[in-house]
């Protein structure tokens, strides 16, 4: 299976510079919807899902490969590889702003710029670091994983009761958020939360904007504040918008901070 | 009483917790209930997210998976999630979120209500558990019928061989010469052995359709009376003192497995030897015409009942006040399944004027 019907692939918009839109744990491409109209007119916008995730191949799916966030980061490599794309502007939505970071140092002829909306590199508190989330929440969330007493895919009414009879949720947005297998999604979050790539931070040489909420309970603005001071001539704008997805809450400040970075 | 106090009784006097946040996710309303779930007043959560709310678990699974399914979809439903409290309160609710947009469509709040789901849980939990133990103990039903099924088809292949030895040495034995009393004894011995092969090809065919996922057949383009001439030969043979009466139409080849056919005959026709009357013949008809094979084989004599016809075709199925006299009950399951292998039909009708099985298959 080529590479970019792995991830189903979508390019679309005009212009020669590239922007790619990478989503983060629990969604998939569609949660770019409301950032990609504004650049389709000067851009080609490139999208796609994660193994594992929306209408990717779930078969491609290796445990080996995806519980590091360098399998996901190859991925990145391959496709760009695979559209002869270079110089991408790269916009990588929470985790996946560290798999583009990993990819650029990685590839660094393929990233023209890095933006990460609501990034952390390491999300556990360590010593002076604040991550946002302490050893015991951390082991309480394993627990929660392990036990799977949280949905994780959208089993959004009880596995028992099955959604098959619920035609509001046959829209495709729910339907690629039900396609999250609940396997996968409980590997994807113990990748993701138990990461502390800080360490590569200082090896970024991709021109980098941090774009941090407020109020955001998954990635603090001490996180944005030590990735600043971290990631050489690194700038970071913390936006009124409070969450984890300024993307989809609050779509015109992160286009126009994301405008600003480019222009 | 005013409709706004009815809407504010209404609000705070609720079995359901009712939660408003802003346009900037914060909480302006909760009402006592969902305050007393948390363990503190109502003033004590306003201010805050309703991430805020949760335990870790549940937190990152409203950042990463319910906020933007909300905010894209505009509301979400009946997603069960534990509320946190002070001094470690659990809760578990279900809850409905949606938003509420104005006249410009900017996103002037979220309407959460939550209910409590404890005894929902337990009941889920229970029907999981059954679930799960029904699974447990079909599975282990499951092993033990396949190795019962194993062990039958095991037994069946080694019984063969010492019983070829008695046919072997009882066919030499028959065409020695011999006192008329031992020719009799020589005449059961061979007799027996011939059925007890039989009821051992059964046992195995039976063991092989059920463990293989149905019988195999060999088909062949054959001409057919000749094959169930000698069927009805060798079981007059085996009932010298009855009257088995043959009507045979068929000269066309037949598209079918011939050893399989003739077998199914052979189940049927010793049946009607067996069960039926003594006194009267028992009637075996095949024709071909029109496309159909037919095979009927008729004897009079008791009926079936009405119960064991409706069972008749499965395994083991016999008179339940009447002692096996000669078998297993498995030739008309196999029979059946026969049938079954060539797209035929196999039936039964038994009343007082006479029993009869009829074999129709389509034969081109």
């Amino acid at each position: 299976m080529s590479v970019l019907k792995r991830n189903n692939v979508t390019v679309r918009g005009k212009g020669t510079r590239v922007i790619l839109l990478a989503h983060g744990f629990g969604c998939d491409q569609h949660m770019w919807k409301y950032i990609t109209p504004a650049f389709e007119a000067d851009y080609k916008i490139v999208l796609f899902d994660h193994v594992g995730a929306g209408k990717s191949d779930l078969s491609a799916y290796a445990s080996d490969k995806y519980t590091k966030l360098e399998g996901y980061a190859d991925d990145i490599i391959a496709m760009l590889e695979a559209l002869h794309m270079e110089q991408v502007i790269f916009v990588g939505h929470s985790v996946s702003a560290m798999i583009g970071a990993l990819a650029s140092i990685k590839a660094p002829r393929l990233f023209a710029s890095l933006i990460m909306v609501a990034p952390s590199p390491c999300y556990i508190n360590d010593g002076d670091y604040i991550g946002g989330f302490s050893h015991t929440q951390i082991e309480e969330l394993l627990e929660a994983l392990d036990s799977n007493h949280l949905g994780w895919s959208v089993s959004m009414a009880p596995v028992i009761m099955g959604n098959a009879d619920r035609p509001e949720l046959g829209e495709e947005l729910a339907n690629s958020f039900c396609q999250t297998d609940p396997a996968i999604a409980r590997e994807f979050a113990r990748t993701t939360f138990l990461t502390d790539k800080r360490n590569i931070l200082s090896s970024i040489t991709t021109p980098t904007l941090i774009l941090q909420c407020s109020s955001d309970v998954i990635a603090p603005v001490a996180v944005g504040e030590y990735m600043q001071q971290h990631i050489p001539g690194s700038q970071l704008v913390v936006m009124n918008a409070t969450g984890h997805c300024p993307n989809l809450s609050a779509p015109a400040e992160t286009i126009a901070a994301i405008k600003e970075f480019l222009s | 009483m005013s409709e706004k106090v009815n809407m504010d009784t209404f609000f705070e006097q609720s079995l359901s917790g009712f939660l408003v946040t802003g346009n900037d996710g914060s909480i302006i309303h909760s009402n006592e209930r969902l305050a007393q779930w948390m363990g503190c007043l109502p003033v004590d959560i306003k201010g805050k997210r309703f991430a805020d709310l949760l335990a870790i678990g549940g937190k990152i699974y409203y950042e990463t998976h319910l906020a933007p399914l909300l905010q894209m979809q505009g509301y979400f439903e009946e997603v069960m999630i534990e509320l946190r409290g002070k001094g470690d309160i659990k809760q578990k609710v279900l809850v409905n979120a949606l938003e509420c947009r104005d006249n410009d469509g900017a996103l002037a709040s979220v309407n959460y209500t939550l209910v409590k789901a404890s005894d929902r849980l337990q009941y889920e939990q229970n029907l999981q558990e059954a679930k799960k133990k029904v699974e447990t103990e079909l599975l282990t039903q499951q092993e033990t019928v396949k190795l019962r099924e194993e062990l039958i088809a095991v037994l069946g292949h080694d019984l063969r061989n010492p019983l070829n030895a008695i046919s072997i040495a009882g066919e030499m034995l028959a065409e020695s010469p011999l006192s008329d009393n031992d020719k009799m004894l020589v005449g059961s011995v061979n007799r027996s052995s011939r059925r007890m092969a039989e009821l051992i090809g059964n046992i195995m065919d039976f063991a092989r359709t059920r463990l293989g996922g149905g019988m195999k057949i060999v088909l062949e383009h054959v001409v057919l009376e000749p094959v169930l001439r000698q069927v009805v030969r060798e079981l007059q043979l085996f009932f010298p003192g009855r009257k088995i009466m043959i009507d045979f139409d068929i000269t066309e080849p037949v598209h079918c497995d011939p050893h399989r056919v003739a077998q199914l005959l052979s189940n049927l026709l010793a049946n009607a030897l067996t069960h039926g009357s003594a006194d009267e013949p028992v009637m075996v008809y095949v024709y071909h015409r029109e496309g159909i094979l037919q095979i009927s084989v008729s004897n009079k004599g008791e009926p079936i009942s009405k119960e064991l016809q409706l069972e008749i075709f499965t395994p083991f199925a016999r008179e339940a006040n009447r002692p096996s006299q000669n078998g297993l009950g498995l030739g008309l399951y196999i029979s059946a399944e026969i049938a079954r292998a060539h797209h035929a039909e196999l039936t039964c009708v038994s009343d007082n004027n006479e029993t009869s099985f009829t074999f129709k298959m389509p034969a081109g």
